[in-house]
């Protein structure tokens, strides 16, 4: 009954809800998985080569640069062996919470600042000023103020992940295309159900990339201020360590960061890909 | 051929589904910032009937987009007024239609979810707007890509797509703006049978804004002749061809004659300045 000028549009076709336009032909997935994988490892697996070399022929003290077999044996003792585990569960909490509080912080002061340009105009300077700062420098006083428990390396991770969500939901909420504007208006759309069916998948399609920055500025904030100063946490561990010499465990610590930054991005990338796409496009 | 002022301002202002657009002296001045103010539209007399099928041809900075506007309420007249059905318009009204030039497709909502937008936002989404945006779809042979994304379709197919949102809801009037110029030629002239056949279907009032003086005939009862600076409408030109239209048409003798009749304004106005038809 119909004349379509792309032939494709009378043929059945498969439903693909979730359909990925770059991904590749199911025949190739697996291969392609298989050779991702192998480029992952060939740095670490240089490094490890060098790392080896180096100190296997004394080329460097072991107080900068520890065996790997020893840092190895200060995996299995400090980490698998359960002596970290308060530090580890600590810096954990710790990001946790300035993640979230970072992320809502940073919706909601992005929202306003977006919607009412005298608060933005009044604030912005200043929270650009702040994050300036050395946050090496601030930590202190935070702990000054607030004691040796979460609370200060909270408020310092959350002030390193609040920033980027800020600014994304700012640039997501502004940035609107004019058809698509002037769209929401004909239909008689309101201030509200254009924030709802426009504006807001927008500004989540520029928040979600900024997440893997906010919850890695999450991380490095709970280490900075547990390296200052407080009960439990990584950053603890590091100073302590480091004032015996133990090299060995600091950089068992520094892996430990590693594989913790590389489990948040995939929790980060796993949260946006289980949303539902009409809440944050893909 | 070239009619006369509407001596008609109809007594019944709406005809089965379709609604008069009497446009009064309506003008649009642009204030700007440091700089002279732009006339876009010199006060313009025009009056459409219900169901009828007009189209706005012209150079660009004629005002097409401009007379759009002031007609979807989506921008004030700074002179005159427009008059939907017995509505004097200030506001967009959800009665009337927009396609614009590009498809304006939310990419987070499939094709369904886009078509049955307006009415999720006019708060009538009911078992019947379903049903109807479901015939659109078919109609467009759209059905089996209700659950896809813009973003998989063809520039022919998101089109098709906006125009299904924009009749979904049985509007009065529906205005486009150059809703087919990046199109190309095939996947265009498809469009134009559809377009018709969807308008003979459902009788609405169409305003149909255009670059492209074939396209313009072949679809429309009368073409409004525009010039720019300021923007104006020069002439209105009678089409009188048979309908339905077919693509028969498109080689027709009296098809080239009201081309070429509606080109000669152009060049005698100078302002044809290597359009093509
Ligand atoms: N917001 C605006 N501010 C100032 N001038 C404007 C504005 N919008 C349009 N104009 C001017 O008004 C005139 C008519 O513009 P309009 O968009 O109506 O033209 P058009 O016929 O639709 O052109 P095109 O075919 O290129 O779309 C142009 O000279 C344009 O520069
Ligand atoms: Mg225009």
């Amino acid at each position: 009954m119909t004349m379509t000028a792309e032939p494709t549009s009378t043929t059945k076709v498969p439903r693909r809800r979730k359909a990925q336009p770059d991904a590749l032909p199911t025949a190739n997935r697996g291969s392609a998985v298989a050779k991702n994988v192998g480029l992952r490892l060939i740095v670490p697996a240089v490094v490890l080569l060098a790392w080896w070399y180096t100190t296997s022929r004394d080329m460097v003290s072991p107080l900068i640069v520890p065996a790997p077999g020893d840092v190895w044996d200060a995996l299995d003792s400090y980490v698998l062996g359960g002596v970290w585990n308060e530090d580890i569960l600590s810096s954990a909490r710790g990001t946790l919470w300035s993640f979230a509080i970072g992320l809502v912080l940073g919706i909601v002061g992005g929202s306003i600042m977006a919607f009412v340009a005298s608060i933005k105009t009044a604030v912005y300077p200043y929270i650009l000023a702040f994050q300036a700062f050395p946050k090496i420098a601030v930590a202190p006083l935070f702990v000054v103020w607030l004691g040796y428990g979460d609370a200060p390396k909270i408020i310092i991770g959350a002030s390193l992940a609040v920033f980027p969500v800020i600014s994304a939901t700012m640039a997501g909420l502004i940035d609107v295309d004019p058809d698509e504007h002037n769209l929401m208006r004909s239909v008689g759309a309101s201030k509200r159900q254009e924030l709802r069916h426009l504006r807001f998948p927008r500004a989540m399609s520029y928040v979600f990339p900024a997440l893997d920055i906010a919850v890695v500025g999450a991380l490095l904030g709970v280490i900075t201020a547990e390296i200052v100063g407080t009960e439990y946490g990584l950053g603890r561990v590091i100073t302590e360590r480091a004032a015996y010499g133990d090299s060995a465990a600091v950089y068992a610590v520094l892996i430990v960061l590693a594989v913790a930054g590389a489990i948040l991005h995939l929790a980060v990338s796993t949260l946006h890909r289980v949303m539902p796409r009409s809440i944050v496009p893909k | 051929m070239v009619s006369a002022p509407p001596e008609n301002l109809v007594a019944h202002p709406h005809v089965g589904g379709a609604e008069q657009i009497a446009i009064d002296s309506a003008a649009k001045t642009y204030l700007r910032r440091g700089a002279s103010p732009v006339e876009a539209l010199r006060p313009t007399e025009l009056v459409v009937k219900p169901g009828e099928f007009v189209s706005l041809v012209g150079p660009s900075g004629c005002g097409k987009t401009t007379l759009l506007k002031l007609i979807a309420g989506l921008d004030h007249a700074t002179g005159g007024s427009v008059v939907v059905g017995e509505r004097k318009v200030t506001k967009p009204d959800p009665q009337v239609s927009v396609v614009f030039q590009k498809a304006a497709l939310l990419k987070w909502y499939t094709v369904e979810q886009n078509v049955l937008l307006p009415a999720r936002i006019a708060g009538t989404l009911t078992k019947q707007t379903r049903q109807r945006a479901a015939e659109l779809l078919e109609f467009i042979g759209l059905a089996d890509f209700k659950d896809r994304y813009p973003s998989e379709l063809s520039g022919g197919m998101q089109q098709r797509v906006s125009i299904a949102r924009a009749l979904a809801g049985e509007p009065k009037v529906l205005l486009m703006d150059e809703p087919f110029s990046a199109l190309d030629e095939f996947t265009r002239e498809v469009l134009h049978d559809e377009l018709l056949r969807l308008w003979t279907g459902h009788p609405k009032t169409v305003i149909f804004v255009t670059h492209n003086i074939s396209e313009a005939v072949y679809l429309s009862d009368r073409v409004a002749v525009m010039a720019p600076r300021p923007g104006r409408i020069e002439t209105v030109v009678d089409i009188d061809l048979p309908r339905p239209r077919t693509s028969a048409l498109r080689t027709d003798p009296q098809f080239f004659e009201m081309v070429s009749a509606i080109r000669s304004h152009f060049s005698k106005a100078g302002a044809l300045g290597g359009e093509s038809a």
